[in-house]
C-alpha cells in the first residue's frame, strides 16, 4: 500500500530538481546572500566599545522593534545587533522562497493540467507531494546549515559557531512552516492565485503580528503565535534557544500532515474550499482594457493598500514611545545633540527615513500594475486583446495609467494611516496631517520613476523586467544601511528616492521632484514606442 | 477586392524560418481552407495577418490595409479564434465572451443567447475550471455572435466533441450565407473538405499547393479495404479499369485502393456486382497525404 501510494517518488523528485534546475539555486543563493553578505558591514557601524553601546541604544528604539525585532541579551554584541536587524527580514525571502516552491509543483501543476498527465501514469497519489517536501525540506536544511557556516565562517567577533547554528535553524524552521502553509493552502484554494494570496497575506499578517507584539506588553503573545516572531525569540548569541527552532519543524510537520490528509481525500483538480458561481453576463464596466485590467489587479492593489496603511499605522503608532525614548535617554541626547538635533527634528528625520521606507513597498503594487501587462502577455491572453478593436498603446498607456492611480492611492493611504495612528498614540495633532501629506506626495515622483522603467523594460523586451526589482531592492538597502555606512554619493544617487529632498527633515525642493516626474514620463514614451514595433510573444 | 493577400511572406524566429515566402489571395464570401500539419506555420501565418508578429520579409494585407500599420483599424471587422485558447481564470465565461465582444465592438444579443444554448455552454463557472472544449466555445460563441465581415479560426475544433463540431459547421455555413468570408485553419482534410471552397495546402513553412476543392480531388481520395466472393485478382483488374482508382493491390485475399469520393458511386457498382463480403472506406489522414503526394 505505502509503496503503492508513492509508486515513482523519486523519478518525480529528479523531475522536479530537473525543472527547477535554474530556478532553485537562483533563490537559494538570493536568499543565502541576504542571509550573509551584510555581516561584514557590522563592525563598521561601531568601532569603538561606545559607540557598540550607543548603537546598542538605538535598537531599543521602538520603531526599529516594531520594524525588525526585539532587542535582547544582557549586553549588545555584533552577533545580536546582526540578528535583530537582519533576521526577519531573511526569514521573510525564504519564507517566500519556499511558497513559491510549493506553489509552483502543487496548485499551479494542477491548475495547468500537469498533475492530470503524471497521475495517469504509474505514479502513486502522495508522490509529488512526497517529492516535493523532500525538495523543499532538502532546500531548507541547505539554507540552515550554509548560513550558519557561512556566518561562523566570517570571523565577526561575537558570531560563534552556537549561535550560527541557531540563526541558520531558525531561518530553515521558518522556511518549512512556510511550505508546510503553502501545500495545505495548495489543498484548500482551488487556483494557484487564491492559493498565493493566501500565503503571502499569511506572511504579511504574521510580520504585523510579530510587529504588534514585539513591543512587549500583553500583546507579547501574538509574537510567539507567529513563526516570525518566533524565530526571533531563539535569541541566537544569547539564549540560543533549539527549543524555538523544534516548535518550528513541529509546526511544519503537523501542516505538512493535515495537507497529506487533505490531498489524498479530494479530486484531482478541485480545491476544498467550494468555487463560487459567476455571473453569467458582464458587468457595465467590463468593456475594455482598463476595465479588464482594474479588475483583475483590484485585489492585489487592495491587499497592499492595507499592507501600506498598517505599515504606515504601525510606524506612526511608536511616535510616541520615540518622543519619550528620546527625553529619557541622555546618550541618544547628546549624540544628537551633538549635531544640534532636538527632539523635534529628530521626530522630522524619522518620519522621512520611515516614510520612504512605506514609499518602498508602496513600489511594489505600482510596477505590479504596468508588469502585469507582461504576465498577460506570457499566458498568451494580450493576444486575445490585441486581436481586436484595441491597440498596443492603449494597453500600456492604460496600465501605466492603472499604476498612476495606484501610486497616489498608496501614498495617500501611508500618509493618512501614519498621521492618524500617530496622533491616536500621542494624544493630541502633535505633527499635522499636512506634514504627512507633503512627505508621501514629495516620494509620489520616485515611485513613478518605477513605473516608468517597468513601461520601458517591457517595450523594449520582457525579460529585462526584473531589473526593475533589483532596483527597488538597492533602494531598500540604501535607504535602510545607508545611513550606518559610507556609501558614497553616487551610489546613495542610483536610488531614485535618494534624489528626492528628505523633506519633513529638509525643505521641499521642486528640481528633483520635477526631473523625477520628466524621467517617468521619457521612460513611459521609450517603453510605448518599443512595444509597438516589437513582436508579441 | 481581396479581402486577404499576401505576398512571399517570410517570418524568422531567430534562426527558425517559420514562413518562406507564403502567397495567399481569399476573396470576398469565401470559405478558405487552410490545412498542413503541426508546426507548419498555420498560426504564424494568422498572427502575422492580426498584426501580433511582425514580418520578416513580404507583405500582409487585409481590406487592402497593411496588417502590422492598420492593425486595430482591420481588427474591428474581423473575428479570431485563436489556436489555444487562453482565458482570465477569475472571470465566468458568460463575462469572458461579453468582454471579447465588446472589446471588438458591437454584439448581437438575440444571437448570443442563441448560441450559448446551442452550444451547450454554463456561462457561470469561471473560466479556470472549464475543459478545453469549453474554453474554445467561449471563444467560438464570441466570434460567431460579432458581425464581423471576416472570421478567422485557428484550429477551431480542437477540443470540442463530434456534436459540438456540427454546430460549429452549421455557424460557418450561416456565416458563409451571410457574404462572409472565413479563413479556417486545419490539420482535419475532413473538415475543411466539408466547408471550404478554395485551400491552401502548408507544409514547413511553404504553401505547396492550393486551388479549389475540384482542383484538390486528389488529395481527397478515400483509402479502402474490401473483400469478395469473387476471385480478388480479377476484381483487382476490374478495379483497376475504372476512372478514379489509384495504386490497387491484393494482400492476403484483401484488395487495397484508394478512390477519388466523386469515383464512388462506379466503384460502389462495381464492386457489387462482384459480391462485396467486406468493406472499409476512411478517408486518408493529412501524413498519408503528405507521404503520398509531396514525397516528404
Ligand atoms: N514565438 C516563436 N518563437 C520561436 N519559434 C516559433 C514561435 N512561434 C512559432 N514558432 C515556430 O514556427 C513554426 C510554425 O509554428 P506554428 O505557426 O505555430 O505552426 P502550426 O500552427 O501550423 O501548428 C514551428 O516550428 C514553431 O516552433
Ligand atoms: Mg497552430
Amino acid at each position: 500500500m505505502a509503496s503503492q501510494t508513492l509508486a515513482k517518488c523519486g523519478q518525480t523528485l529528479r523531475f522536479i530538481l530537473r525543472l527547477d534546475r535554474v530556478w532553485l539555486p537562483v533563490w537559494l543563493v538570493g536568499c543565502l546572500v541576504l542571509a550573509l553578505a551584510t555581516l561584514q558591514l557590522f563592525p563598521g557601524f561601531a568601532q569603538t566599545e561606545e559607540e557598540l553601546t550607543v548603537f546598542g541604544e538605538m535598537l531599543k528604539n521602538p520603531a526599529v522593534v516594531a520594524m525588525c525585532g526585539p532587542a535582547y541579551g544582557d549586553g549588545i554584541t555584533f552577533g545580536i545587533m546582526y540578528t535583530q536587524m537582519m533576521l526577519v527580514w531573511t526569514a521573510c525571502l525564504v519564507g517566500i522562497m519556499n511558497v513559491l516552491l510549493v506553489l509552483r509543483h502543487s496548485r499551479r501543476d494542477e491548475e495547468e493540467g500537469r498533475t492530470e498527465l503524471i497521475r495517469s501514469l504509474p505514479v502513486g497519489k502522495a508522490s509529488s507531494l512526497t517529492a516535493l517536501l523532500v525538495v523543499a525540506t532538502a532546500s531548507n536544511l541547505v539554507i540552515a546549515l550554509v548560513t550558519a557556516a557561512g556566518l561562523t565562517a566570517q570571523g565577526v567577533e561575537g558570531v560563534d559557531l552556537a549561535g550560527s547554528l541557531v540563526y541558520g535553524a531558525a531561518l530553515g524552521g521558518v522556511g518549512l512552516v512556510f511550505a508546510g502553509l503553502a501545500m495545505l493552502f495548495a489543498q484548500l484554494a482551488s487556483t494557484t492565485r487564491g492559493a498565493m494570496a493566501f500565503s503571502l497575506g499569511a506572511l504579511l499578517v504574521f510580520y504585523l503580528m510579530r510587529a504588534a507584539g514585539d513591543m512587549g506588553g500583553d500583546a507579547e503573545v501574538l509574537s510567539y503565535l507567529s513563526p516570525l516572531g518566533l524565530a526571533l525569540r531563539s535569541f541566537p548569541y544569547f539564549d540560543n534557544n533549539w527549543l524555538v527552532v523544534l516548535a518550528l519543524v513541529a509546526v511544519a510537520a503537523a501542516l505538512v500532515v493535515l495537507s497529506y490528509v487533505l490531498s489524498v481525500r479530494r479530486d484531482q483538480g478541485a480545491g476544498v474550499l467550494p468555487q463560487r458561481r459567476g455571473r453569467s453576463r458582464a458587468g457595465r464596466l467590463l468593456n475594455g482594457q482598463v476595465g479588464l485590467y482594474a479588475r483583475q489587479l483590484r485585489w492585489v492593489v487592495l491587499a497592499w493598500a492595507t499592507g501600506v496603511l498598517f505599515c504606515g499605522a504601525g510606524y506612526g503608532s511608536v511616535f510616541n514611545d520615540m518622543e519619550s525614548f528620546y527625553n529619557s535617554n541622555p546618550m541618544i541626547q547628546a549624540l544628537m545633540g551633538a549635531t544640534g538635533t532636538d527632539s523635534y527634528s529628530m521626530m522630522m528625520s524619522v518620519i522621512s527615513t520611515l516614510m520612504t521606507i512605506v514609499a518602498c513597498i508602496a513600489v511594489v503594487p505600482v510596477v505590479t500594475c504596468v508588469l502585469h501587462l507582461r504576465a498577460e502577455e506570457g499566458k498568451g491572453r494580450l493576444e486575445l486583446v490585441l486581436s481586436r478593436k484595441q491597440s498596443r498603446v492603449a494597453a500600456l498607456v492604460g496600465s501605466i495609467g492603472i499604476a498612476l492611480f495606484v501610486a497616489v492611492l498608496m501614498q495617500l493611504v501611508a500618509a493618512v494611516g501614519t498621521w492618524a495612528a500617530a496622533t491616536l498614540a500621542m494624544g493630541y495633532d502633535a505633527i499635522g496631517i499636512d506634514v504627512f501629506l507633503i512627505t508621501c506626495i514629495n516620494h509620489l515622483p520616485a515611485l513613478l520613476l518605477f513605473a516608468g522603467l517597468a513601461a520601458a523594460l517591457y517595450g523594449i523586451a520582457p525579460r529585462l523586467t526584473p531589473l526593475v526589482w533589483v532596483l527597488l531592492v538597492y533602494s531598500f538597502m540604501m535607504i535602510y544601511l545607508g545611513g550606518f555606512l559610507d556609501v558614497p554619493q553616487w551610489a546613495m544617487d542610483l536610488a531614485p528616492f535618494s534624489l528626492l529632498a528628505r523633506y519633513p527633515a529638509e525643505e521641499f525642493e521642486l528640481v528633483p521632484f520635477v526631473g523625477l516626474l520628466l524621467g517617468f514620463v521619457v521612460l513611459s514614451a521609450v517603453g510605448v514606442v518599443c512595444f509597438r514595433r516589437r513582436d508579441l510573444r | 477586392m481581396s479581402v486577404i493577400t499576401t505576398k512571399g511572406l517570410t517570418k524568422r524566429f531567430g534562426k527558425v524560418e517559420a514562413l518562406r515566402g507564403i502567397d495567399l489571395t481569399v476573396e470576398q464570401g469565401e470559405v478558405y481552407g487552410f490545412i498542413g500539419p503541426n508546426g507548419a506555420g498555420k498560426s504564424t501565418t494568422i498572427r502575422v495577418l492580426l498584426g501580433i508578429l511582425r514580418a520578416s520579409g513580404g507583405t500582409a494585407h487585409v481590406f487592402g490595409r497593411d496588417c502590422w500599420h492598420d492593425a486595430v483599424g482591420i481588427h474591428e471587422r474581423i473575428a479570431y479564434v485563436p489556436g489555444e485558447m487562453n482565458v482570465w481564470q477569475n472571470l465566468s465565461g458568460g463575462e469572458m465572451i461579453d468582454l471579447l465582444v465588446r472589446m471588438r465592438g458591437g454584439s448581437d444579443r438575440g444571437y448570443h443567447d442563441e448560441l450559448v444554448e446551442r452550444f451547450d455552454f454554463d456561462p457561470t463557472k469561471k473560466c479556470g475550471s472549464y475543459s478545453k472544449g469549453n474554453k474554445q466555445k467561449i471563444a467560438l460563441i464570441a466570434a460567431f455572435s460579432s458581425d464581423a465581415d471576416l472570421f478567422v479560426l485557428d484550429e477551431p475544433t480542437s477540443g470540442l466533441d463530434p456534436l459540438m463540431e456540427l454546430v460549429f459547421k452549421d455557424c460557418v455555413q450561416k456565416v458563409k450565407a451571410a457574404g462572409k468570408t472565413v479563413f479556417l485553419s486545419s490539420h482535419i482534410l475532413s473538415e475543411v473538405e466539408q466547408l471550404c471552397t478554395r485551400i491552401s495546402v502548408i507544409k514547413e513553412g511553404c504553401i505547396v499547393d492550393s486551388g479549389t476543392l475540384q482542383e484538390m480531388r486528389h488529395l481527397t481520395r478515400n483509402s479502402v479495404t474490401v473483400t469478395t466472393r469473387t476471385d480478388p485478382a480479377t476484381v483487382l483488374d476490374g478495379l483497376q479499369a475504372l476512372v478514379g482508382v489509384h495504386a490497387a493491390k491484393v494482400l492476403n485475399g484483401q484488395i487495397f485502393f484508394h478512390m477519388d469520393n466523386n469515383a464512388t458511386a462506379s466503384v460502389m457498382g462495381y464492386l457489387t456486382s462482384q459480391g462485396v463480403e467486406y468493406l472499409t472506406s476512411t478517408p486518408p489522414t493529412l501524413e498519408e497525404l503528405f507521404i503520398q503526394h509531396y514525397n516528404q
